[in-house]
């Protein structure tokens, strides 16, 4: 296709976006004189940024759908995440770009000599939206509500020791010492301390200790609360929420964030996180200006932002590999009780298809018969790379370059089945095991998804070959996770997991420890099932159990190495992400880590030369 | 003609000779037929199998077919292409590379008409080249050849639909009309439940019912019925205001007291007499079916990859980065679905004016 042609037809398509979403309008970047009405606190944070901005301007970011709460404890899903990050503010933080812990509201922390306490040093002067002192009793009351067990709080599992021997819980010790010094205590030298500590989000006391004591905790900050009864801790405050279409945030004018000329923070009057569930909807806002950034785009649109970026005047980052994983994993999940015709402690798929599954041969098989460059050069135009551990690439710190899986060599797979004794006896092209069953099973992948859903298509073709018959199950995202987290019924599943902030492996105790949730092919084993599974639990126990570095790296190398021989995970290509932000902002610095472009959102500003168009 | 119920009885020839008169809807009858045989003859027709991937053709565009070659030997050839971005899945042709195409070729083994084994294909390039006419999908299978079995799909849910929902349709709105009384009243109350309930919802969740190991295959079938069990409803109305007319002719009345059973009259005099409309009905019923098929695949609810049809073909497509970068993927499955329901409306218009009893000779409505 000509250049020219291609050019008329995107006219063309934009010509019907435009006519398409002509109802929507677009706001003025207006730019109000801000007046910094109220003194600045004693401990202020200067952010570090590449240049001093200016007030004024928002900045639109698409969401793929409505948070479900704006209670920073209760959410676990990313839309929730990404706005209750910016409203509310916790002790300690991490500089995305440095993947480092970095004070927040505390100013600044102590470790004990045994390296079991630390003790954080709140701000002087900091203030919730409402102009309430924080102090170290709000701090106390964030971590007793995140730690209650009562609640489905999130993260309360990195506050607690669990012994590995008695399997008995102990929760972290929390003590205000005064009105601005807070200690954590922890049984043994704790590496994820901070981290953990970092995922707790600072909320008023003053406002939610009634609904507390009331049990009503879990409903409160829902998506009813009014803007003005929402008091919160960090740099934003609820200015407007339409559910399924627009979250709009406004500057906390009590906030401690200045710049380095020691001008208040943020820049930005608002910051609006616009509503497009589909990602066609949400590349036709960003292309018709109506949103100023999105944090998730597939590759296959990569080429499309590539060709605009000049004419619609922003810039396409390119980020690196994504922390996102994807794999799939086969269902070895026993029955907790009895259920339609499988008594407890039996294998929910069946006793044939689970002497299958639960082989580590057969797993690794699989493995080898996935043409993984194929899945690269197609449903992800060439922007991945392989991966075989939960940490990717993008994590500079923990990814171990040394771990590697089993990568594509079908006539390896083939000698690996012929070995276990299972080869087509029948002529069919599909293989039977050794007591004649053919080998035949399902996978699932959500549907809406259609890189996941190519590299299904791609992947049952490669199967197929070494005489795997896979029917595919395309499934929508809720019925998935009915599937994968309440009812166990399936065969196996192709899905991925997102990056945990900050990027460590202390943060997935839910996917490594045989208990987690998200330790897909067995989850919630009341005692490790296997001597694999103790294995990982120890090498868990022994990374976040320790002060040492060293023993820390050598752990998580441990267990990636193990997760690969037992192909527990048969890990598939990892996305190398680029995303489109205006030109017009400042201090942009887009990662891989959620919130990937508004992590900064505090230093984002509106170039004046750049926006006076 | 006419008989005091009102309803008109239309000779045969006379019906005929008006719908052979009507080209429009001609032109509509051949063109399905033809459609019909492709869908038929499609494994021979198509170059490819069905799911035959080719990892190094994502995206493929269509191949031009060229006629004089640099050698100056004449004849239909296509030339073999290579990668030139390969992140933008751009393929320039060789132009040495030349690939005459050939008839009857061996290929993908199918089975013709469901029967007799064959690998033979109508036409096809020499290995590892490929003739692409329709270009390939992001998963690099031939878009023709995906057509071709989509089209089986496509074409037939509407028949065995039809099929489903008007006998479902015919027999309550049958037993409701003659019958009458209670049978009457709870049939008829049935149904209007029945078409209260939102169509679109119910479809949705009968679907969401499916196991999800399913074959295709049948869940293919599943859809149909779905559609069916939904589509009745409106018909069994219709059907059940003609019998109430039909009931009081006199011929079956006559019929009644020579002491014919009722369902005999039933089915012997009064649903005949309503087949005239049956059958345009059922002719515009018919592209109904094809787009709920297109609609459900289009959510991803239908027909599953890796089996082809025109809606999950359709589906492939329908983002920014196809229409504007690949637009093969696109444009192949809309014009079938346009061109075949354009054809069975054509011939269904054409239907009712042969076969509409109000219409006279000559005149129009």
């Amino acid at each position: 296709m000509t250049r020219r042609k291609l050019e008329a037809t995107r006219a063309c398509v934009c010509v019907l976006l435009v006519m398409a979403l002509a109802g929507c309008g677009r706001a003025p970047v207006g730019r109000s004189a801000f007046v910094d009405h109220n003194p600045l606190p004693p401990d202020t944070m200067t952010a570090r940024m590449d240049e001093p901005g200016e007030h004024g301007g928002r900045f639109v970011v698409g969401a793929t759908s409505s948070p479900k709460t704006l209670n920073a404890l209760i959410a676990n899903e990313q839309n929730s995440n990404d706005v209750c990050n910016l409203l509310y503010d916790s002790l300690t933080g991490t500089d995305n770009t440095t993947q480092e812990d970095i004070p927040a509201l505390a100013k600044s922390w102590k470790w004990s000599s045994d390296g079991c306490t630390v003790t954080f040093q709140l701000r002087r002067g900091a203030r919730f939206s409402d102009g309430h002192p924080i102090t170290a009793e709000d701090v106390k009351f964030s971590f007793d509500v995140a730690t209650d067990d009562s609640l489905p709080t999130v993260g309360k599992d990195g506050l607690s020791y669990v012994d590995p021997a008695t399997g008995r819980h102990a929760k972290f010790r929390f003590e205000v010492l005064d009105s601005l010094r807070f200690s954590v205590t922890s049984p043994k030298p704790y590496a994820m301390m901070l981290s953990s500590v970092g995922a707790v989000r600072i909320l008023p006391k003053h406002v939610l200790e009634s609904a507390w004591k009331s049990g009503r905790f879990v409903s409160a900050y829902g998506i009813g609360t009014p803007p003005a009864q929402l008091v919160t801790s960090g740099a934003w405050r609820l200015s407007e929420f339409v559910t399924d279409q627009k979250v709009v945030l406004e500057r906390n004018p009590w906030w401690y964030g200045v710049d380095a000329r020691g001008r208040r923070l943020p820049y930005l009057d608002q910051v609006v996180f616009v509503i497009a569930r589909d990602q066609n909807v949400a590349a036709m806002k960003f292309h018709a200006g109506e949103l100023d950034g999105l944090d998730n785009v597939r590759p296959e649109d990569y080429r499309g932002y590539e060709q605009a970026r000049e004419r619609e005047q922003y810039t396409f980052y390119d980020i690196g590999p994504s922390l996102n994983t994807n794999f799939l994993w086969f269902n070895l999940n026993l029955a907790g009780s009895d259920t339609a015709g499988v008594r407890a402690g039996q294998p929910l798929v069946g006793p044939v298809k689970f002497a299958w599954f639960d082989n580590p041969v057969f797993r690794r098989a699989v493995s080898m018969a996935i043409d993984r460059d194929a899945l690269i050069r197609g449903p992800f135009r060439g922007y991945a790379i392989k991966n075989w551990q939960l940490l990717t690439r993008g994590s500079r710190v923990w990814n171990d370059t040394t771990v590697t899986g089993d990568d594509y060599d079908p006539a390896g797979a083939r000698r690996l089945l012929a070995g276990l004794g299972w080869r087509d006896r029948n002529g069919d092209g599909v293989i039977e095991d050794a007591k004649g069953n053919p080998v035949r099973f399902s996978m699932m992948t959500n549907a809406d998804n259609t890189v996941r859903m190519d590299m299904l298509t791609l992947i049952v073709d490669d199967l197929a070959k070494i005489g795997i018959r896979v029917t595919p199950a395309p499934l929508e995202m809720s019925a998935l996770l009915g599937h994968t987290r309440s009812d166990l019924r399936y065969d196996a599943c192709l899905l991925g997991l997102g990056s945990a902030s900050p990027a460590d492996p202390g943060m997935y105790p839910n996917v490594i420890k045989s208990s987690g949730l998200t330790h897909y092919w067995r989850s919630r084993q009341p005692v490790p099932s296997t001597p694999e599974e103790a294995r990982m639990d120890a090498l868990f126990e022994r990374n976040v159990y320790t002060a040492d570095l060293q023993v820390r790296h050598r752990t998580y190398h441990d267990i990636a190495a193990l997760m690969n021989q037992q192909a527990w995970f048969v890990w598939l290509p990892t996305q190398l992400m680029r995303l489109p932000v205006r030109a017009r902002f400042g201090n942009v610095h887009p990662t891989p880590i959620p919130n990937r472009i508004l992590w900064n959102a505090d230093r984002v500003f509106v170039r004046r030369t750049a926006g006076a168009n | 003609m006419s008989d005091p119920a009102g309803v008109r009885v239309v000779t045969g020839g006379r019906a005929w000779r008006a719908l052979a008169a009507n080209r429009v809807a001609m032109a509509g009858a051949a063109l399905l037929a033809l459609l019909y045989a492709l869908a038929l003859l499609a494994p021979f027709l198509a170059p490819y199998g069905e799911n035959d991937i080719d990892r190094a053709r994502f995206c493929h565009p269509p191949t031009t077919v060229h006629w004089r070659s640099v050698t100056g030997r004449f004849g239909p050839f296509v030339r073999a292409t290579r990668v030139a971005d390969p992140a933008a899945l751009r393929y320039v042709e060789v132009p040495a590379g030349e690939l005459p195409l050939r008839w009857f070729v061996r290929g993908a083994p199918y089975r013709l008409l469901g029967l007799v084994p064959c690998e033979r294909h109508l036409f096809g390039v020499a290995a590892p080249g490929r003739v692409l006419l329709l270009g390939a999908d992001p998963l690099g299978r031939c878009e023709l050849t995906r057509l071709l079995y989509g089209a089986q799909v496509s074409l037939t849910v509407g028949l065995v639909g039809i099929l489903i929902s008007f006998t479902l349709g015919m027999l309550f709105g049958g037993i409701a009309g003659y019958w009458g009384g209670i049978a009457d009243v709870l049939m008829m109350r049935g149904t209007e439940v029945l078409l209260s309930v939102p169509a679109l919802y119910l479809v949705l969740a009968l679907r969401g019912a499916f196991p999800v190991d399913m074959p295709s295959r049948r869940v293919y079938l599943g859809i149909v019925a779905i559609l069916a069990l939904v589509g009745w409803a409106g018909l069994a109305r219709v059907i059940r205001g003609m019998v109430l007319a039909i009931r009081g002719a006199d011929y079956v009345l006559a019929a009644e007291a020579l002491g014919m059973s009722r369902w005999r009259v039933l089915v012997r005099h009064i649903l005949p007499n309503t087949l005239s409309f049956v059958i345009v009905a059922a002719t515009v019923a018919v592209p109904g079916y094809i787009l709920g098929e297109v609609f459900l695949s289009f959510l991803g609810m239908g027909v599953q990859e890796p089996a082809a049809s025109w809606g999950n073909m359709l589906q492939q497509s329908r983002n920014l980065d196809v229409m504007v970068n690949y637009p093969w993927m696109l444009f192949a499955p809309a014009a079938a679905i346009f061109v075949t329901v354009l054809a069975f409306n054509f011939f269904g218009d054409g239907l009712r004016d042969a076969l509409d009893p109000r219409q006279g000779p000559g005149g129009n409505r």
